[in-house]
């Protein structure tokens, strides 16, 4: 029986292994050494559910191979192959299972506890990162194809509403509020947001003032007054973001390529986090790094029903 | 005025009161009913029977005890368990009441004996299965005393009843009354509340369980739980040692008073008995399950029962022992053994505490009955029932019962764990031998088209140490990372098989490749490798060649060499590049020489400061091992790219790297974000040094982040590494952070407490939830600690049960942490996890923790006048300039007074909120 387990054991190595084939290798070897102790086998033959709608979302599972087709009512399915992970996204939202989860051919997975899992990210800022960056670069990606797509992730959160005028500079009181209000900081402690609203700079500029392209990709910028107006590669959509929105929206988080032109549509203020200080903040308080993931998989979620939709010929 | 005494004396919480009332007088009116009934029939039988004949009555009352738990489980599930009592009530009043009208014939006395029997073993596990739903472990713990003692009083009542009574009526009389009391508890249960499915406990051994599992699932379960096993043991070794104790006590009974008497020794006998039970229970049994805890408390009655019988015996069964021994049989048994073994079966599911209970406490129960009727019966027979004998018996059965009960801990704290934690498969930490299908996954995985599968199939061999399974013809494969990693494992083992296929790749058209290339074989001492190097068009390639050709060179100091100096200091895309390749030549050679090299290329301004480069610097360090590179890497903790390569570097610098960490941690001229990194870097050394460092660190620490990575240093150290932790020392740390958390609660209790109505201002909303970071904090820190002084268990889940929404599962891991912490030395800390992880409302916690707070704030301001001087600035700050909004003189007086002595407030004020005076209240 142990014999079993261990073989078992390291066959998880071998796929974690490629699964973390992005990562430095000593964070690699010591993430999916971990993963693989805390792991169990999943068998399902053609039809099987692996989960149901309304069931805890107590862990999320890799497909080693076969498929997992993800049902809810009044949204599209999706199928998931090999290497994908399934049920991630309610473990990262925090909430419990959306969809029904059925094997859509006979499958093998490995099961990774909740807990364990972000015991893991806790442990490793490295992955963290890496969840961070693969989510924002999903959402960045979603939006430059969805192109016409009527969210706005950047908005601030429900019952967070932004004063009608504040005062310039902006105080450090109105700096975490403002901060709070975006949905990638909803979540985070208040010793974090002060953090932030410490480091965040303001900054003026004039109307068709350009941001620096290169800050735009390594800051997070948050309208304080006026109006920013970005177009991203192509030139072909242009979209404008207002007071207590975050330019380009969560994937500011961690997209590589956010947008090459960004300006004040008129006299405006934003607020300027860098990116390296905002992840040096995140890797203090874990609380934040769970908020920010949680906003870019609800975006990621909207926006992939959204492309499954039109891809099945909806609306 | 009195409700308050009750509320205070009971902890009695909202919403528990009419519960427990209820459930206290079904108790009192059972227990009167069926103690007026014993009485009736112990009187009766002993006028009309010799003692010999209770033998056969326990035989009798082991073979009906099947039926009638059989009977009663099955009624409790078609019809529930109040409806289960409540028809076996009124069964019961139908039965007194007809053997009430038969005349008291031997036969009849001894129907009248069975049928008592079997109602007391009924009616008693039906109540307090229907009190199991109605209540948690943590309430029970506190409530299951205050309604046992309705059993106790009830009993109490019942007696005096009876003695009453029998000096005015005949004794059958009494079976009247039983009726009337039995009839009375069925129609008082017809207005029991009982809690919504919802609220039902939660099914620990099986979760997930909402409807009722089959019976065979159930009966698999119960026979594999060991808990069950355990608790069965005990019940049956008290079963026959209060028997026997009581076949005792009715035999000297018989012998040493008339029988004419009998009727009224007895029934003054229980009273009295039932009266040390009722102070027992009121004033000792809380107390005594609070101290000693579940476990604990199961084994006083067998270790007082041991202490009588040891008398009994060196006296030869002198009337005063053997009635002591009856007394706290009677005393204990229905008050403090009853609450803390109801409170045994509590953590079980619903569905094997129930078929646990009905076989435990009535066919196991009665069937020991039995055998030890007819063991004491044999005996009798054979003339050795001798009250001496007698007393041995219960020596040795009571010496055995405490055994049991002392040995209950281990499986009790299981039975928690397991509730908290469900499912996980535990593995041990080294497989290093690998099975026929695990090779044929290996090989699966090489073959596969996919190069990230073989790729991750070449890691797990190398880390595994079989890398020799790794085929040469690999080397044949066409994709650049599969031929990039092999090329590296090659390089790195004793194995020559590969080296002509490695010399073809010197020829590859990927630069990489041929770099790689040249690596392996120049590790492996093939010279022409180095000679073509050196020829190839690719400076990158030329790189690697230059190194190992500046290595035959007469250099002392690599760094003088002309051409390598030049790739130190080249700019642009190609010197990073050329440094890269730099650094794998310098990491491959390990020549000491290579040290200033290294130094140079460290200070570089052209160094570009990616992970890649800063891994590749660190691990040419890391091979060199010289003592001077460890103020560069100590410094570069502070930077996150390749910051886990520098950490192995430290490490390999094994004394040397330590010391140096340790005196930057203590140094307070080193950068905080350093420091902060140091705890998990010095947790790697994985030895006692580094954990007797961080644990002196943890209490010395005053930067409450950098205390909180050591905590977490400390946390992966004791959890990977066999090491000694100092735990009394850890203790005392999980202490203060529990007294902090609480002393967090009564502040914000009391900003909270004075909060005039309307909406909250923004900086009183940021103060709030700072203390709210800081209180979660307190309480997280507090369950690592414990995680660090008990290594294997699994606190996290603790903590997060602890935290739940659920009050159940909150219930299991009060439970747990009660149970873990019982023991000498431990108390406060017991107490103070008992405080948090408790069902309090916050201002009832804070007034239960003065003993730990001292002077609690008494008001909104007094409260804002301790956090300006609070040791966290970012929180004395935002009280400052909030107390300073809301304009009251004293808080001004106070935030002045915080000024002086502290110089940093106005700078952090200014920092905060620039030079703007606060706003009013209100527009904050």
């Amino acid at each position: 029986m142990a014999e079993r387990e261990a073989s078992s054991r390291l066959m998880r190595e071998i796929f974690l292994a490629g699964f973390m084939s992005g990562l430095p290798a000593e964070n690699a070897a010591w993430a999916s050494a971990r993963l693989a102790r805390n792991m169990s086998d999943v068998r399902l033959a053609a039809g099987e559910p692996l989960y149901r709608h309304g069931e805890p979302a107590d862990a999320h599972y890799f497909i080693v191979s076969g498929a997992i087709r993800l049902e809810a009512r009044d949204k599209p399915s999706w199928i998931l192959g090999e290497r994908s992970l399934v049920g991630t996204l309610d473990l990262t939202i925090g909430r419990p299972r959306a969809r029904d989860a059925v094997a859509e051919r006979d499958s093998f997975l490995l099961r990774m506890p909740a807990a364990d899992w972000l015991d893991m990210l806790e442990d490793n800022f490295e992955l963290t990162l890496r969840a961070v960056h693969g989510l924002s670069e999903g959402v960045h990606a979603l939006d430059l194809a969805l192109g016409d797509i009527e969210s706005d992730p950047g908005a601030p959160a429900p019952g967070a509403p932004l004063p009608e005028a504040l005062p310039a500079p902006l105080g450090f009181v109105d700096r975490v509020f403002l901060l709070h209000g975006l949905p990638l900081l909803a979540g985070a402690e208040m010793q974090a947001l002060a953090n932030l609203a410490e480091q965040a700079e303001e900054i003026a500029l004039a109307a068709g003032d350009a941001l620096d392209p290169l800050q735009v990709n390594d800051a997070l910028h948050v309208v304080v007054s006026g109006q920013i107006t970005a177009s991203v590669p192509g030139g072909t959509r242009v979209r404008t973001y207002g007071p207590g929105r975050l330019v380009f929206g969560n994937a500011a988080a961690g997209a590589k390529d956010l947008g090459h032109d960004t300006r004040a549509g008129e006299g405006t203020r934003v607020l300027r986090l860098v990116r390296e200080d905002f992840y040096d903040v995140l890797e203090e308080h874990f609380a934040i790094a769970r908020s920010t993931l949680r906003a870019l998989a609800t975006e990621r979620e909207v926006l992939v029903d959204e492309k499954e939709r039109r891809a099945q010929g909806g609306t | 005025m009195l409700r308050q005494w009750i509320r205070r004396t009971f902890d009695l919480r909202d919403g528990e009161a009419r519960p427990v009332v209820q459930s206290f007088l079904v108790l009192f009116l059972i227990i009167a009913g069926h103690t007026t009934l014993e009485t009736a029939r112990d009187a009766l039988f002993l006028t009309k029977l010799p003692p010999s004949q209770l033998n056969l009555v326990y035989i009798a009352l082991a073979a009906l005890s099947f039926v009638v738990a059989a009977a009663s489980t099955r009624m409790a599930q078609r019809f529930g368990r109040r409806n289960a009592l409540i028809a076996t009530l009124c069964l019961a009043a139908f039965a007194t009441t007809l053997l009430h009208a038969m005349t008291p014939t031997p036969r009849v006395v001894m129907a009248l004996y069975v049928f008592s029997g079997l109602v007391g073993a009924v009616l008693s596990p039906q109540f307090w299965l229907l009190a199991a739903t109605m209540f948690t472990s943590a309430q029970g713990r506190r409530l299951f005393g205050p309604i046992a003692s309705g059993g106790v009083v009830g009993g109490v009542a019942g007696a005096g009843t009876a003695a009453i009574l029998l000096g005015r009526f005949p004794i059958t009389s009494l079976l009247l009354v039983a009726a009337v009391a039995f009839v009375g508890t069925a129609l008082l249960l017809t207005t029991l509340g009982l809690p919504g499915e919802q609220d039902l406990p939660e099914e620990v051994v099986l979760p997930r369980q909402t409807i009722a599992p089959p019976k065979r699932r159930v009966d698999v379960a119960v026979a594999r739980e060991p808990f069950v096993g355990r608790v069965a043991l005990l019940v049956a070794l008290s079963t026959a040692a209060v028997l026997t104790v009581d076949y005792l006590f009715k035999s000297t009974a018989a012998a040493r008073i008339e029988p004419a008497r009998l009727g009224e020794f007895f029934a003054r006998y229980y009273a009295i008995m039932n009266g040390v039970s009722l102070v027992v229970q009121l004033l000792i049994a809380g107390r005594v399950v609070r101290r000693l805890g579940v476990a604990g408390a199961t084994g006083v009655m067998p270790g007082l029962l041991l202490m009588g019988g040891v008398a009994s015996f060196l006296t030869g069964g002198a009337s005063l022992p053997v009635f002591s021994m009856r007394m706290v049989d009677g005393g204990l048994r229905h008050s403090l053994n009853r609450v803390a073994t109801e409170l045994l079966y509590l953590p079980m599911a619903v569905a094997v505490r129930e078929r646990a209970k009905s076989m435990i406490d009535t066919v196991l129960a009665r069937s020991v009955q039995a055998l030890t009727a007819g063991a004491l019966f044999g005996l009798g027979m054979a003339g050795l029932l001798s009250p001496r004998f007698l007393a041995g018996i219960v020596v040795v059965l009571c010496l055995a019962w405490a055994m049991v009960a002392f040995g209950l801990r281990g499986p009790y704290l299981d039975l928690f764990r397991r509730a908290l934690a469900t499912g996980k498969l535990q593995f041990g930490d080294d497989i290093s031998e690998i099975d026929m299908n695990a090779a044929e996954a290996l090989v699966e995985a090489m073959a596969s088209p996919d190069p990230v599968q073989v790729v991750a199939a070449l890691d797990v061999l190398e880390q595994r140490h079989r890398a020799k399974l790794i085929p040469a013809l690999i080397l044949y494969h066409d994709a650049e990372p599969v031929l990039l990693r092999a090329l590296e494992i090659f390089a790195g083992s004793a194995r020559e098989d590969w080296v002509p296929l490695g010399e073809r790749l010197l020829t590859n058209a990927r630069e990489s490749i041929r770099v790689a290339a040249v690596r392996a074989l120049a590790k492996h001492g093939v010279e022409s490798a180095l000679a073509r190097a050196s020829e190839d068009h690719s400076s990158t390639v030329q790189a690697y060649a230059a190194f190992y050709l500046a290595l035959r060179s007469d250099d002392v100091d690599l760094s003088q060499h002309p051409r390598l100096a030049v790739m130190v200091h080249a700019p642009g895309p190609s010197g990073d590049a050329a440094r890269r390749v730099l650094l794998r030549a310098v990491a491959d050679a390990a020549d000491p020489r290579a040290a200033t090299l290294l130094q140079a290329i460290a200070a570089s301004r052209r160094l570009d400061q990616s992970a890649e480069t800063i891994a590749l610097l660190a691990n040419a360090m890391r091979a060199i091992k010289d003592p001077r590179f460890v103020p560069y890497l100590v410094g570069r903790l502070g930077r996150r790219p390749g910051r886990e390569a520098v950490r192995h570097a430290l490490n390999a610098m094994e004394e040397v790297g330590l010391t140096a960490l340790a005196a930057a941690l203590v140094d307070p001229s080193t950068a905080r974000r350093v420091r902060a990194h140091i705890p998990r870097t010095l947790a790697d050394f994985g030895n006692q040094s580094a954990c007797d460092l961080l644990s002196r660190r943890l209490h010395e620490e005053r930067d409450g982040l950098v205390r909180y990575k050591i905590l977490r240093g400390l946390g992966h150290l004791v959890a990977s590494s066999d090491v000694k932790v100092d735990r009394p020392g850890i203790d005392a740390a999980a202490r203060r952070n529990l007294v902090e958390h609480l002393r967090i609660i009564a502040l914000r209790v009391a900003l909270l407490n004075g909060q005039p109505a309307g909406e909250t201002p923004r900086c009183e909303q940021i103060l709030l939830g700072l203390l709210h970071d800081k209180e979660s904090q307190s309480l997280e820190r507090a369950f690592r600690l414990l995680k660090i002084a008990h290594r294997r268990e699994d606190i996290h889940r603790v903590h997060g049960a602890a935290l739940s929404t659920d009050r159940r599962v909150r219930s299991n891991a009060g439970e747990f942490l009660d149970t873990l912490l019982a023991g000498r030395g431990r108390s406060e800390l017991r107490e103070l996890f008992r405080l948090v992880v408790d069902d309090l409302a916050p201002s009832e916690r804070v007034a239960r923790a003065t003993a730990y707070l001292g002077l609690l704030p008494r008001d909104r301001d007094h409260a804002l006048a301790t956090l300006i001087e609070d040791h966290d600035e970012a929180i004395a700050t935002i009280a400052s300039y909030f107390a300073l909004s809301l304009g009251a003189p004293d808080l001004r007086a106070s935030v002045e007074r915080a000024r002086k002595d502290r110089p940093s407030l106005d700078g952090l004020m200014a920092r905060f909120f620039g030079a703007s005076p606060p706003p009013l209240a209100g527009t904050a």
